[in-house]
């Protein structure tokens, strides 16, 4: 268990530091989009294209790391009229859930990427990247996910609260 | 099978799961179960949905709207309409929507301005005891003023 939380915070940092490297890049290269455009007058295509390639990297590892920080869309009226040992089980749901989610969404990007691997086709831009290595972003983004549930499915049902795994 | 998708979509959602995966998990249920679409197809959609280019400029204008928090603008912006309406009754809610309007004007996305404009203001207001469900309602019908914008999202 506590190897998968060490495993964990290390992908949580990296996941952020991927996130906003990729923010910064993203950013960067549509101002000097700009900026090529307004004093040449043509603009370089890589530059526009380089942003929507890079953003299913930027989506889904932050995924996981999400998840854990509760930063997610989702609605939450039943914890309110939920008694202690209710959430309980609803936590054990939710994050039950999730795992099986992302054990599917897993094994179905990973098909998805062998297939594109196996076909060799490459993206319809000025840059010569292969498909698959967009489409790898998928099962990566729900491994990193799997483990974060796991973890949080383990939290779940030991009902181990935040303070205590703090002062662990 | 449409019944089902739309079932366990309902249970989750009331179940607390977040939403991308009541999205997901419904989705996926009706398309491979119902229409026999192959897993592949659904990961390509999900992707055709991410990369559009207008989806770009979502981080974009936030990071539009940061610059001008941590520049400074923004906490002029509250300065210049608290003095201007704040000595009003509920002046810190309307010299919100003020501030929030210029933002949004200036840097053209509500969203950003909410994020950044709330960031200075709601805890203020909260401080000054105005209610928090109040604030939060003010903030989050401010989404409307994007309609008064010219530069769209």
């Amino acid at each position: 268990m506590s190897l998968l939380r060490l495993l964990n915070r290390a992908l949580f940092k990296l996941s952020f530091a991927v996130a906003m490297t990729i923010v910064t890049i993203m950013v960067m290269a549509l101002s000097l989009s700009a900026i090529t455009r307004f004093i040449s007058g043509t603009g370089y295509d890589w530059l526009i294209e380089l942003p929507p390639v890079l953003v299913c990297w930027l989506v889904f590892p932050l995924l996981g790391p999400l998840f854990k920080q509760g930063s997610h869309i989702q609605v939450d009226f039943l914890s309110s009229v939920l008694s202690r040992k209710q959430l309980y089980f609803l936590k054990i749901f939710i994050n039950g859930v999730a795992l099986l989610a992302a054990v599917i969404f897993f094994k179905a990007g990973l098909e998805a990427t062998q297939l594109y691997f196996r076909l060799g086709q490459l993206m319809e831009l000025e840059i010569d990247l292969p498909i698959w290595w967009m489409y790898l972003s998928f099962p990566v983004g729900f491994a990193i996910m799997g483990s974060f549930a796991l973890e949080l499915l383990i939290d779940a049902v030991t009902d181990r609260s935040p303070q205590e795994l703090e002062s662990e | 099978m449409y019944i089902l998708a739309f079932s366990l979509s309902l249970i989750l959602l009331i179940g607390s799961v977040p939403i991308f995966l009541v999205f997901g998990l419904g989705s996926s249920v009706a398309a491979i179960g119902g229409l026999n679409l192959p897993w592949s197809v659904l990961v390509q959609v999900s992707f055709g949905a991410l990369t559009k280019h207008v989806l770009i400029a979502v981080p974009l204008f936030i990071f539009a709207g940061m610059a001008m928090l941590k520049g400074g603008a923004a906490s002029r912006l509250v300065h210049f309409a608290t003095t201007l309406v704040g000595h009003w009754r509920g002046g810190l809610g309307i010299a919100m929507v003020i501030s929030m309007g210029f933002f949004a004007a200036f840097c053209g996305s509500i969203l950003a301005a909410i994020t950044a404009v709330g960031t200075i203001m709601m805890p203020k207001m909260i401080e000054q005891g105005y209610p928090k469900p109040f604030v939060v309602v003010l903030a989050a019908l401010l989404e409307y003023l994007q309609t008064h914008l010219q530069n769209q999202e």
